[in-house]
């Protein structure tokens, strides 16, 4: 099958420095893909690569089996929505809308209906004829899709469109976005720093730090089989607690502040005394006010968040700081000394030095 | 509150006395150029005296006056739509193309404009003279670009960096080739920036006297210059020399008129931001 789009060793450099760093990828006919990491890690670059707005200085990108590397952006068959929306001041939402095919020699009847169609699904209809500077966030967000929509492209590339968007209208375009991609489905390349918007929209992740890719998969997939720590400290929510220790058995982690064991789901790979890095989701951290807790916590913060309570402190003890994620109310463990259990579901073990997971 | 309402009238006191000192001479030229010679001198600032239109009835059907006028509109006009076209073109050169020296170059052409162009009146007519560019309209109209090419350049260079580079990305991708960018988003959102230098480009080349002077003859004078020629060894016609003058104000105030709409309709639609 011909992927939708596919990047082969792809090199970006300005200059000296190497900002995209020899990356492959393939995104099947259809399907979303997101490109999630911190800021000024490459996505925006790795996206207008794709666009054509940036030239490639190593490597290949292919749309739809066709080697478009040096192809100029119009003839890439490739629509893009920019973060700041790059709507075209001087013309109204309908001719927005329709300057790409007026440039392509569209037939009139078949720009109306096409932008009647798009402006029907986003919920438009009634701004076709204004200028869209006067239009609010959200309906800016939509026409700059609907501009999208219109040129019928094989792919889609967004780059953070919701992030000028406030919380609650973000949410919405959340979903507004999942049902247009239902409908359309079209391969579509998404950018963003927002691990929310990644985990909920992707078919599958593609998580980059300093121009390289950590790991690609589904959101199940990074979320519970981090391949590193970098993966594992970037997804997730609260972050994932990361504990030092060494290893003394093949499913058996010693902390060497408190002394606590903590055994293991599953036998890994590597020497007894071994450094890792111990992750524990705060999920998996559970509170056990019993003989039998493995940890004792300082509680220094409880934020009670509705559905959970969220709890900031250090290893009793010690200085290391962790975070538990209890169900339900628990705003008066704040300045406590806490017992915890660990969920073995929500632990996982990397090698200290090359921050691999050895576990899976 | 006292305090508030004698700066208050401290300032329309000071604005009223530059309003008299702007309005003033004009108002001076208009009442003059309805007056004969002898009124002139006889009735001073004085608006009770009867009005005549001979100035400008003798001005407008002077034999020469229509040549002139034709003059000043083609140098006038010519010039300004050359400065704009090669203005906007460098401006966005400088903004969007990187090349060696280019940021010095967007920072020092406005120094050019402080030279006075009478520093360079002579300068100027012995190299025309030499390019045979004297005595001709394309002589004048090649000055005025040179003149008010740095000011419109460095005013545009402002409009066009104010254009966010993704409208142009986004015109990129619907399928604009690099001049259609510049002709179907670029230019239409400098517009603003158009109008302004247009201004001030058109009555600079309307306006300008000594060059004119220097390089024009019997033929190519522009109107300036036929004003001129109201002082004479015997004496200055003052009534023609202010008719004519009052005419040559009319143009530019209404190029102005029309082309400051553009400006402000453009600055407070906040013409740029998507
Ligand atoms: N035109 C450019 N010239 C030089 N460096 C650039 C250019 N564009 C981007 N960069 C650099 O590349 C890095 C990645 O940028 P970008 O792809 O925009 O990151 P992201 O979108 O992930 O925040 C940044 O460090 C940025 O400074
Ligand atoms: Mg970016």
């Amino acid at each position: 099958m011909i992927a939708g789009v596919e990047l082969i060793n792809v090199t970006k450099r300005f200059g000296e420095n190497t900002i995209v760093d020899s990356i492959s990828l393939s995104a099947a006919a259809g399907e979303f893909i997101v490109l999630v990491g911190a800021s000024g890690c490459g996505k925006s670059t790795i996206l207008r690569m794709i666009a054509g707005l940036e030239s490639v200085t190593k490597g290949q990108i292919m749309i739809k089996g066709r080697d478009v590397t040096q192809v100029r952006p119009d003839e890439r068959d490739i629509a893009m929505v920019f973060q700041n929306y790059a709507l075209y001041p001087h013309m109204s939402v309908a001719e927005n809308m329709s300057f790409a095919l007026t440039l392509t020699r569209t037939p009139k009847d078949e720009i109306k209906r096409r932008v009647g169609e798009a402006a029907r699904i986003l919920g438009i209809e009634q701004l076709l004829e204004r200028k869209p500077k006067a239009r609010s966030g959200g309906q800016r967000q939509r026409v700059a899709m609907g501009r999208a929509i219109v040129r019928e492209p094989s792919v889609f590339l967004f780059d953070e469109p919701l992030s000028n968007l406030d919380a609650k209208l973000r949410a919405q375009m959340r979903v507004e976005l999942a049902l247009l991609h239902k409908r359309l489905g079209k391969t579509t390349v998404y950018v963003t720093h927002d691990q929310v918007e990644a985990m909920t929209l992707a078919d599958r992740i593609v998580i980059l730090d300093r121009g390289a890719i950590q790991q690609i998969g589904s959101p199940a997939e990074v979320f519970n089989r981090p391949r590193n720590v970098f993966v594992a400290g970037f997804i997730g929510s609260p972050v994932m607690n990361m504990l030092k220790g060494y290893l003394v058995a093949e499913d058996s982690v010693e902390l060497p502040d408190t002394g606590a064991r903590i055994k293991l789901s599953l036998p890994v790979r590597g020497a007894t005394g071994k450094p890792v890095v111990l992750g524990i989701r705060p999920q998996g951290l559970i509170l056990n006010e019993g003989p039998d807790a493995v940890l004792h916590m300082q509680v220094k913060v409880a934020e009670y968040l509705g559905t959970e309570t969220v709890l900031n402190g250090t290893l009793a003890n010690s200085d290391e700081a962790v975070t538990s994620s209890l169900n339900g109310e628990h705003g008066g463990l704040a300045g406590k000394q806490i017992g915890l259990s660990i969920d073995p579901a929500h632990v996982h073990v990397f090698d200290a030095g090359t921050g691999l997971n050895l576990i899976h | 509150m006292n305090d508030q309402r004698a700066l208050l009238a401290v300032r329309y006191v000071a604005l009223t006395l530059l309003a008299i000192l702007c309005v003033g001479p004009i108002l001076v030229m208009t009442l003059t150029s309805f007056k004969t010679q002898a009124q002139t001198f006889t009735t001073g600032l004085s608006f009770f005296f009867a009005p005549t239109m001979e100035n400008y009835r003798d001005v407008i059907f002077d034999s020469s006056f229509g040549r002139y006028l034709v003059n000043s509109l083609i140098v006038g006009i010519v010039a300004t739509l050359i400065t704009l076209l090669l203005g906007c073109m460098a401006a966005y050169g400088l903004a969007r193309f990187s090349f060696a020296g280019r940021k010095t170059i967007a920072y020092t052409t406005l120094m050019l404009r402080t030279v006075p162009l009478a520093v360079i009146a002579v300068p100027v007519f012995m190299i025309w003279s030499d390019w045979r560019l004297t005595n001709s309209l394309l002589g004048l109209i090649l000055l005025y670009v040179a003149v008010n090419l740095p000011f419109t350049i460095w005013l545009l260079y402002g409009f066009v960096l104010q254009v966010p580079v993704e409208l142009e990305e986004a015109a990129a991708i619907d399928g604009c080739r690099p001049w259609k960018i510049f002709l179907r988003i670029v230019l239409p959102l400098i517009r603003p920036g158009l109008a302004a230098a247009a201004i001030f480009t058109f009555r600079i080349a309307w306006n300008e006297f000594i060059l004119a002077l220097v390089l024009t003859d019997r033929s190519t004078r522009t109107l300036p210059v036929a004003a001129s020629l109201f002082v004479t060894d015997i004496g200055v016609e003052w009534g023609k020399l202010m008719a004519l003058a009052s005419l040559i104000a009319l143009p530019p105030l209404a190029f102005t008129f029309l082309a400051a709409r553009q400006v402000i309709s453009g600055l407070t639609a906040g013409a740029v931001k998507g």
